[in-house]
């Protein structure tokens, strides 16, 4: 492996966070390459078809995949700032090198040296342990969205939904959208974790949501063929005859968890923190973690909603860019923390808050 | 091809249509969409066995993070179907063990 | 419903009772009012507010902290509807009492396919999905043209703090008595009971009677519905006048005949 390129910043994932990171940065004069391991970049944001929340600042009323536009549309506005990179997947950091090593498709492979790194790379699915949930016709609920609304592929007949969080509830209602049944949606807890006007769209629609239910068992010689569900108890216990559903799809949407291996590989000082959905890097005020040149945006940094991502990504690559000795207004600075804090200011925000200020720093100097 | 005819919101855009094999079989799909979609379309919905205990094995994740739907593809073992794009003429075959490289041995 | 089942039911989406951020207008003023008032259903606080930077009348007062719930003042508030397009949560809805005795209009977001056509009958759902009545759809837009569709639906007026959903089928069941101009009982009914009790008044303002078969498939049944709404015997009732042509028949022919002046 002899290449090795050259970039001021490096942003690794070219999902919603990423983006804002480099448009940010790029905004300010900075030469940015982004990394993204999947054929396109908006990351989750491009099979999101429903309207965001929040204010006009994060695009609400906006369609995710449309807010994937938007951003890429900044983007291109920068000239030739930002080099996007598909289809390439970060494989490592190597700290003696300080370098990244890119896979792009299968057969290219080579090494970023980077003055400063932002680490976007997002989140990966939950999963529960019940027989057969590794049989084909299990899907993660993102797995669903992108065939049904990036490719317009069927993904089945008739589905499972597991889990009442936000994802679960989109999900039941996009499927709907695409022409394919919901059976029913469970959910362990005794209320749903999504917004409750997400859930009330797909009541309306006929959709169950059983409360205080779980799945014990997929059914299916090779592919999926039904799902076993079950009432619990208040200590998670199945109580009462469980209920076979056929389906071809069971759908889980039982929440994600950050995905962090290049942190650990960097050195960042990290914790488990339950409200953040996992491993996470402390920050400090600038999202920098306690590797200097390396700051974190985005789910990364703690499961939060698209919205909070993209000003996270703004704060990131203001301050990297910052770092490289580019002149940026800090009222702009100012302004996206007070946009956070209006995110976060909700009985959702509490919980987000609460996992935040275990990993917070004043300042990496003190 | 099992495709959404009709969205209320989304207005899909594919690619030019070329021809590949899955286990020999001839099939269609869409040039620079991942191989995976093309199968899920086709109806094929087992990727993989798995070396040890033989469980059949599908897509998952979609965003090449987990190893459901690993696959031989031109020859080369473990390859990522979900986010690998498809071309004409792609030979793709489930993956029955742990997949070994073709050795280039001159 | 005891009220565990009820905390159940909102806790997994459904509304089981009026609080902040889910109220219904004051009937009073609402029952008077052309175009309708708003009706949001958003009960939580969530950090979102297009509800209020949307409304172009002011309606939808302004939020402290975006996560507040939505208030509304309903002396600026028009019905327009703009709300129900621009809501991510899908949680606003105008409801109009004003449109007759018994019935109420609803105006509601829908994006699913198909789309319904101005005209046409189509499912009412409840909070929970359950069909509990048909509503006929008087209006179809898109304010924002994003697919956010606005579908106002005319409802029993009972079911307005019920209906929240539509189902739309490309085939609607309805029950058609004349099908050259697709009307339905429910309409020959109505207009019974308004008072247009012989064959001929119905035909002037439903025109039964007078599309291509002229009558013949209609008539009887017509004829049978006065007679019960009135307390009369058919034999007693007048069928109606009967003109040419009982077939359509190409206008071309009519001229050349009055050419001739055969008829004249």
């Amino acid at each position: 492996m002899s290449k090795t390129y050259e970039t001021d910043l490096l942003v690794i994932g070219g999902g919603a966070a990423g983006l804002c990171a480099a448009a940010e940065a790029a905004g300010a004069g900075a030469k940015v390459t982004v990394i993204e391991s999947d054929l396109h970049a908006g990351g989750q944001l491009v099979k999101q078809t429903h309207k965001f929340f929040g204010s006009r600042d994060e695009y609400a009323g906006t369609r995710g995949f449309k807010i994937a536009d938007i951003l890429l549309d900044e983007i291109k506005s920068l000239g030739d700032k930002v080099d996007i990179r598909c289809n390439s997947m970060v494989t490592g950091y190597y700290p003696e090198d300080g370098v990244f090593t890119v896979m792009k498709g299968e057969e290219d492979y080579y090494r970023v040296k980077a003055k400063k790194t932002v680490i976007a790379t997002g989140a990966q699915e939950k999963m529960l342990p019940f027989p057969n949930n590794d049989l084909p016709g299990v899907y993660g609920a993102g797995a669903v969205q992108t065939l049904m609304n990036v490719y317009g592929v069927v993904p089945g007949k008739k589905v499972v939904m597991v889990g009442a969080g936000n994802i679960g509830l989109i999900v039941s209602y996009q499927l709907t959208q695409a022409g394919v049944k919901v059976a029913a949606v469970v959910e362990a807890m005794p209320k749903i974790g999504g917004y409750w006007v997400h859930a009330a769209k797909i009541r309306r629609l006929g959709i169950p949501i059983l409360l205080r239910h779980t799945i014990t068992e997929a059914v299916g010689d090779k592919v999926l063929e039904g799902a076993v569900i079950s009432e619990i108890d208040d200590k998670f216990q199945p109580v009462g005859t469980p209920k076979k559903i056929d389906c071809d799809i069971i759908c889980m949407a039982v929440g994600l968890t950050p995905t962090t291996e290049l942190f650990w590989q960097a050195g960042c000082k990290m914790q488990f923190v339950p409200q953040l959905c996992g491993y996470v890097p402390f920050r400090d005020g600038t999202m920098r973690t306690s590797n200097p040149d390396i700051w974190v945006a985005g789910d990364a940094a703690g499961i939060e909603e698209a919205s909070a991502a993209m000003v996270e990504g703004r704060i990131a690559g203001f301050s990297a860019a910052k770092s490289l000795g580019l002149a940026l207004d800090a009222k702009k600075f100012d302004e996206y923390w007070a946009r956070l804090g209006h995110l976060r200011a909700g009985e959702v925000g509490e919980k987000i808050k609460a996992g935040i200020n275990q990993v917070k720093v004043d300042s990496w100097e003190a | 091809m099992e495709l959404i005819a009709k969205h209320p919101v989304l207005d899909y855009k594919h690619g030019r249509e070329v021809t590949f094999t899955f286990d020999g079989a001839e099939m269609k799909g869409f040039e620079g969409e991942p191989i995976a979609m093309a199968l899920h379309a086709n109806g094929v919905k087992v990727y993989r066995v798995t070396p040890e205990m033989k469980r059949t094995r599908g897509f998952f994740c979609a965003i090449g993070k987990c190893s459901s739907c690993f696959m031989v593809v031109d020859g080369v073992p473990n390859v990522r179907t979900c986010v690998t794009p498809l071309a004409e003429g792609m030979k793709v075959e489930t993956q029955k063990d742990k997949g070994r490289v073709p050795l280039d041995v001159d | 419903m005891s009220c565990c089942d009820k905390e159940k039911l909102f806790n997994s989406g459904v509304l089981v009772e009026h609080v902040e951020g889910a109220v219904l207008p004051p009937k009073d003023k609402w029952e008077a009012k052309k175009g309708g008032y708003v009706v949001i259903e958003c009960p939580k606080r969530i950090p979102c507010n297009p509800c209020f930077t949307s409304c172009p009348t002011g309606a939808v007062q302004p939020f402290e902290d975006i996560n507040d719930t939505p208030k509304i003042d309903y002396a600026k508030c028009t019905g327009c509807g703009i709300c129900v397009s621009r809501c991510p949560g899908l949680a606003c809805f105008v409801i109009d009492l004003t449109y007759a005795e018994d019935k109420a209009v609803i105006k509601l977001p829908y994006e699913l396919l198909p789309i319904p056509k101005k005209g046409q009958k189509v499912k009412c759902l409840n909070r929970i999905g359950e069909e509990v009545a048909e509503g006929e759809v008087i209006a179809v837009a898109e304010p924002s043209k994003d697919k956010t569709y606005v579908v106002s639906v005319v409802i029993p007026k009972a079911l307005v703090d019920d209906i929240r959903g539509i189902k739309v089928t490309e085939q609607c069941k309805a029950n058609v008595i004349c099908r050259c101009e697709e009307i339905e009982i429910d309409k020959i009914r109505e207009w019974i009971k308004r008072g247009y009790d012989t064959f001929d008044e119905l035909k002037r303002e439903l025109r039964v009677g007078m599309g291509p078969c002229q009558g013949r498939g209609c008539r009887d049944i017509i004829m049978r519905e006065i007679a019960m709404a009135t307390g009369q015997k058919v034999a007693d009732l007048q069928p109606g006048t009967m003109r040419p042509p009982v077939k359509p028949i190409k206008i071309s022919l009519l001229a050349e005949d009055f050419r001739e002046g055969e008829h004249r």
